[in-house]
């Protein structure tokens, strides 16, 4: 697999749910694919997508006076930085746990995933989660300390994997790229609606729902 | 699997102290690459080598290093081949257990920020934006597409397949002793415009690189460039084609004399047989011609030159008699030089000869020039046939 359909949910102009927050890009959701992208139709994200959000940001930041960020912020920020860079040596190695965290999805996450299989998956990101915390830190300089990026992008590699295997426990159906071999059929009278994830302040992702905008082309069984 | 000791420079301005020399040893298999190597090295060892990388597979141009003192993508060099680069003469793996050692340094002619990272942005990007790196716009803008001859698209594909890593500016020598040379990454990227029918500038981008003191004519013809391509952009070649388009079909005359040095080039091969080179220099300077030499700015040249002349003359280096009259060649060889001028004076389109033929073992056949357009020539490795501008190409 080499694309992912969820993303960050936008609306058409890329805004997030997140006031001024933007997203565009694979990273983005605006939902124009389904349950699984047509070759070639990521172009959409970058061309019209990508265009369209970088409009409507720049009209609107216009509109806007220069938002102020809170000292607060930035010392949080630091803090984060400095318990990273601080961190008591001999912890478990960043490359390994990326490595067991690659293989788990591969493994459970990948083509064809049951519910067996993803539970696996969600116990060993959560082990990889409590690992990732104390992970050893060797470069404690301040110029370009891609040790600390490593450390601080593998939290988010974790928080994506967690969010997939939730999505993929959640959805008891197969559609598009999802191949559920416990649950082949699709169903689209529970299922035909869109599973949002968000932590919501939470330590574990939490689900709600959202309603498909169907418009000319009507979800059809794939017969080819 | 074969053991790889990888020698990293590193260097680390917060700590305050000198670049050293950081040996690991790795066992990786032959074909893995160097990038793969340094990895490991920071997943298992020290997480504190700082490298830039992103696709690993030769396309994102960020792991430019110099590897056994050739530059290139860490990525796709493979560490036999790297490895290979630092055996002496007389290697071998039986004689006393030798190791296989590779040097992974920084590139040159950028400062190093930390580790293996330099600061693209101090030098290759800033020369990047000095050579206007967009399509200018032919007014008034067309209501549908621009449609480009295919000839055209070829023509300017091999700039086109630069990734900007950064590897040729590295090693260029021009740019180690004159910092301000525009440079073959930035000037191979000025070819895909001048070459590209659509683009509007051609003649003012080229004016403006060749009254350049640091622009086209500052290039000495060292090939390093070449040699340091990952992608085969061939800098240098864009380089030269720049000059003869400029010289050539633009009609620039230059102040660096970098257009008269050509043509009083050309001119003394043509007249003599043979370079005449004490009438090279007054002549590059006053004009292509036999009075060349009595234009002040000859003269201003040849007194500069006292020092280096004179001493040359008590040497026996330049004998006073060959300094006034240039070498003699037999009639019937003049005559054989003359006839190849003509044969290419006469040919309707120009030969664009690409200098540097590479990768010959595993490419079929050239086309015969004859069924090749002149501008895609230049993409494939054209026969030797002669050709007016090659002798021209000295550093001026």
């Amino acid at each position: 697999m080499h694309y992912i359909m969820g993303g960050v949910k936008t609306d058409v102009d890329g805004e997030t749910t997140i006031p001024n927050l933007y997203a565009a890009g694979e990273v983005a959701c605006v939902s124009v694919h389904g349950g699984n992208r047509l070759g070639a139709n990521s172009l959409l994200d970058t061309l019209i997508f990508g265009k369209r959000s970088g409009k409507h940001a720049a009209e609107k930041a216009l509109k806007m006076p220069m938002p102020t960020t809170p000292a607060s912020r930035l010392a949080d920020t630091e803090k984060h930085i400095s318990q990273i860079v601080g961190r008591e040596s001999g912890g478990p190695r960043i490359g390994a746990i990326k490595h067991e965290l690659g293989e788990t999805m591969n493994q459970y996450a990948a083509v064809f995933r049951d519910a067996e299989g993803l539970a696996t998956a969600k116990e060993k990101i959560s082990e990889l989660k409590e690992q990732a915390a104390r992970a050893a830190i060797d470069d404690r300089g301040t110029v370009f300390n891609q040790d600390v990026i490593a450390a601080i992008e593998l939290g988010y590699m974790i928080d994506v994997a967690e969010t997939i295997v939730a999505g993929a426990i959640e959805r008891k159906e197969s559609r598009g790229a999802q191949f559920r071999t416990d649950f082949p059929e699709r169903n689209d009278e529970e299922w035909l609606k869109h599973i949002d994830i968000s932590l919501n302040g939470k330590d574990e992702p939490q689900v709600s729902y959202s309603q498909v905008t169907i418009t000319r082309w009507q979800p059809e069984v794939r017969t080819y | 699997m074969a053991e790889y000791t990888l020698r990293i420079r590193r260097f680390d301005p917060d700590s305050g102290a000198a670049a050293f020399w950081d040996e690991h040893t790795v066992e990786m298999g032959p074909k893995q690459s160097v990038l793969d190597a340094i990895l490991k090295i920071r997943d298992d060892t020290d997480g504190s080598i700082g490298i830039r990388c992103s696709c690993q597979q030769a396309i994102c141009g960020s792991c430019g290093v110099r590897m056994n003192g050739k530059p290139g993508l860490a990525c796709n060099t493979h560490l036999d081949e790297a490895a290979e680069r630092g055996h002496g003469r007389g290697w071998s793996p039986d004689e006393g257990q030798k190791r296989e050692v590779i040097n992974v340094e920084p590139m040159g002619n950028m400062p190093v920020i930390r580790d293996l990272i330099v600061d693209m942005d101090a030098v290759h990007w800033k020369k990047i934006q000095r050579v206007t790196p967009w399509l200018v716009n032919r007014e008034p803008i067309p209501e549908r597409e621009y449609i480009v001859p295919h000839e055209n698209m070829v023509d300017v594909t091999q700039t086109m397949a630069c990734i900007q890593c950064g590897a040729c500016v590295s090693d260029c020598l021009s740019m180690e002793v004159d910092p301000d040379f525009v440079g073959p990454a930035a000037l191979a990227k000025a070819y895909r415009f001048v070459g590209d029918p659509r683009d509007a500038d051609r003649h003012e981008r080229l004016s403006d690189l060749a009254d350049d003191p640091h622009g086209i004519y500052d290039c000495t013809h060292c090939f390093s460039c070449i040699d340091a391509c990952p992608k085969g952009v061939d800098p240098m070649s864009q380089i030269m084609r720049l000059r003869r388009i400029a010289g050539a079909d633009e009609h620039i005359k230059d102040p660096n004399n970098g257009h008269r040095h050509e043509s009083s080039f050309v001119t003394l091969v043509e007249d003599y047989g043979l370079l005449h080179e004490a009438e090279l220099l007054p002549r590059s300077y006053g004009g292509d011609s036999w009075f060349g030499k009595f234009h002040p700015r000859a003269a201003a040249v040849l007194l500069r030159s006292l020092p280096a002349i004179i001493p040359a003359v008590l040497r026996g280096k330049v004998s006073p008699k060959l300094a006034l009259l240039g070498h003699k060649i037999d009639k019937p060889d003049l005559d054989s030089v003359k006839r190849i001028y003509k044969t290419v004076e006469e040919r309707p389109q120009r030969v664009e000869l690409n200098l540097y033929v590479s990768g010959v073992e595993d490419e079929p056949e050239p086309e015969p020039v004859a069924a090749a357009p002149t501008s895609a020539a230049a993409t494939s490795a054209a026969p030797a046939a002669p050709e007016p501008e090659s002798p021209t190409e000295e550093a001026t």
